[in-house]
């Protein structure tokens, strides 16, 4: 899995490819995690390249999100794939994010 | 019956060459079993077998032919004395019966000392083959270093698993005392590009050797070599003594480079099988874990008139975070299927945990979504791991099928009714258990008719992959119940049997659980 990086705004997009899964859900979590050491509080996940996400990712999901919750700060997340979608749908997360239909609003939303 | 040839290339000097296999490649790949160093000749040129009647030539190359006598060789020919073949620009003469062989010559060097060289790697190699374990291989390298080359200290580094690189052993002279320090440039460029070097100063780092003894002790020499295999380098040796004492020369890298390359492929075999050794008692220690965690599980139970209940639970790993569990409690059955986000050992420790915990808040007296407030406050409590847990549990009435369910966060329950096709109850989604601290659950209602099996399994049966990447999903599962067997336990041998079937040994990724709730 590749993760690419962007600021823009003053956000961060993060842009994982492939899937989310036990084996590469450290590096998602490390990516997030250095960003956050560097004061990033306004994140936004591009879930249009990921295949997949199993329940360690919802996990790296979550420390976003309560991370975002503790610090005022902001995780946004879009382009969800069906599959994906169905996945944070089933364990009830979608309630966590605030979830953008395209990059730009994603961006937007996340810079209030 | 050896062959002997003559080799004569276009630009060089001739030389013999007598061919003892009965089966060799000619060419220029440095495997070949005769090498010529030709660029006109391909990398398996020809084949020299032998037979009982003689010895036969074959050429192997369709680019570049081989010539015998002049004309171009199209089949196998058995070759006579005096025969002269042509590879590239390379000729090569079929001589008589060998010569008988020449007295061992000692490669001569200057002043005989790679002679001396020759017999001290020998020893070396005979030595390193006695050592059995890391530590003792290490020391004995770094002996033999100090008896053939007489440093004042000597230091091993090994690259850790995570890539650094550690001292893994150390030797002094007697009567030295102190830490033996390497500097970090020395390192990285021993190392890291795998260049041997020999300094004759201390100019390169003042942590060179002893944090402040370098100062006391004056200009050292230092000769330092990697450790590497066919893999990259794995370590380096690092040999020094004050310049006054002793200092080091070019022959004395060369040897010590030499004795490198013989300690890196068997450091390599050792770390090896020292690596298998410990993945065996962690197998050994999973096995136990396994079988712990399954004695967890409730027994079947006794058959019954009210109620039947089946249950599989096939751990990814040796061991997994999914759990079930069910038991009556006056006329009504309590049950749980639940997966602890996670694979392995963690995840099996938290099953242990979440499953405890259920079976302490769950009991008469108390509601459905009170039990499952309690549940997920304990498990939200001090949650720095992000561990969460998605469950499907609640009570079946034995005397009315009444369920009462709870799903947080997990997979959609499938109703069969006797004869119908499965179908999802409707159920208030509520998220996993642990992510939202004072989280108010909603409780679903439905009746399980006569005969009607209520079905929950976990992801790993939806998303088990085959080899090409494909998930088993939903529409399979719908299928797989479509060709169900007879009663709860026909129900989930046969989900089972139709994941397996789909994964066709792929290793599984995630366990795979199935519990059907039957009224009869």
């Amino acid at each position: 899995m590749t993760i690419h990086e962007v600021e823009e705004a003053g956000v961060l997009v993060l842009s994982p490819q492939g899937r989310i899964d036990s084996t590469t859900s450290s590096r998602l979590e490390q990516h997030l995690s250095t960003a956050a050491g560097q004061g990033h509080r306004r994140v936004v996940v591009d879930f249009s390249q990921v295949d997949y996400i199993s329940s360690a990712g919802l996990r790296v999901m979550l420390s976003l999100a309560k991370r975002a919750r503790d610090q005022q700060g902001r995780a946004v997340l879009f382009g969800m794939n069906d599959g994906v979608r169905q996945v944070f749908e089933l364990a009830g997360f979608l309630a966590l994010f605030t979830i953008a239909p395209a990059r730009a609003d994603a961006i937007q939303l996340a810079a209030v | 019956m050896a062959l002997r040839l003559r080799i004569e290339p276009e630009n060089g000097r001739p030389q013999e060459h007598v061919v003892e296999a009965a089966d060799v490649v000619v060419g220029r790949q440095a495997t070949a079993g005769l090498v010529l160093e030709d660029p006109s000749v391909s990398r398996q040129h020809a084949r020299l077998v032998r037979h009982a009647d003689g010895w036969w030539v074959e050429a192997l190359s369709s680019t570049n032919p081989t010539h015998l006598n002049l004309a171009p060789l199209d089949k196998p020919t058995r070759l006579v004395p005096g025969d002269l073949l042509k590879m590239g620009t390379t000729q090569v003469r079929v001589l008589g019966a060998p010569a008988p062989a020449p007295a061992q010559v000692m490669p001569v060097g200057a002043d005989g000392r790679d002679a001396a060289r020759l017999e001290i790697l020998n020893e070396v190699h005979r030595a390193l083959a006695t050592a059995i374990s890391l530590p003792s291989l290490l020391d004995l390298i770094l002996e033999r270093c100090f008896s053939v080359l007489a440093p004042e200290e000597g230091i091993v580094l090994l690259r850790t698993p995570g890539g650094a690189l550690e001292p893994a052993a150390t030797r002094q002279l007697a009567g030295k005392t102190g830490d033996v320090f390497v500097s970090r440039r020395l390192i990285d460029e021993v190392a890291g590009k795998g260049r041997p070097a020999l300094v004759m100063d201390a100019a390169i780092d003042e942590r060179l050797l002893g944090s402040n003894s370098i100062i006391a002790s004056g200009v050292r020499s230092v000769v330092a070599a990697p450790l590497a295999d066919s893999d990259g380098p794995i370590g380096l040796i690092v040999l020094s003594s004050r310049a006054g004492v002793r200092q080091f020369t070019q022959h004395d890298l060369d040897l010590l480079v030499s004795l490198a390359s013989a300690a890196a492929l068997r450091v390599r075999n050792i770390a090896l099988a020292e690596e298998a050794a410990a993945r065996q008692v962690l197998e050994r220690e999973l096995a136990i874990a396994h079988d712990m965690q399954m004695s967890m599980l409730p027994k079947p139970m006794p058959d019954r008139a009210d109620v039947a209940v089946a249950a599989i639970l096939k751990p990814a790993r040796s061991v997994g975070g999914d759990l079930y569990d069910y038991w009556i409690e006056g006329d009504r059955l309590w049950f749980i299927v639940a997966d602890v986000a996670g694979k392995g050992v963690g995840a099996a420790l938290y099953m242990a945990v979440a499953k405890a915990l259920f079976r302490a808040c769950a009991h008469g007296g108390v509601s459905l979504v009170e039990v499952a407030g309690r549940l997920n406050r304990e498990i939200a409590r001090d949650n720095e791991t992000m561990l969460f847990v998605t469950a499907m549990f609640g009570t079946l009435s034995l005397a009315t099928g009444e369920v009462e369910i709870v799903d947080a966060g997990h997979n959609p329950a499938v109703v069969i009714a006797r004869g119908g096709l499965p179908h999802q109850p409707a159920i208030p989604k509520s998220v996993a258990l642990g992510v939202v601290e004072d989280f108010e659950f909603t409780a679903g209602h439905f009746r399980l008719p006569s005969g009607g099996t209520l079905l929950l399994y976990t992801d790993g049966v939806t998303d088990a992959r085959n080899a090409a990447g494909e998930m088993f999903g939903v529409d399979r599962l719908q299928t797989a119940l479509a060709n169900r067997s007879n009663g709860p336990a026909g129900l989930v041998s046969s989900v089972a049997a139709a994941v397996d079937a789909f994964v066709a040994g792929a290793p599984p990724e995630d366990d795979v659980t199935l519990l059907a709730l039957c009224i009869p």
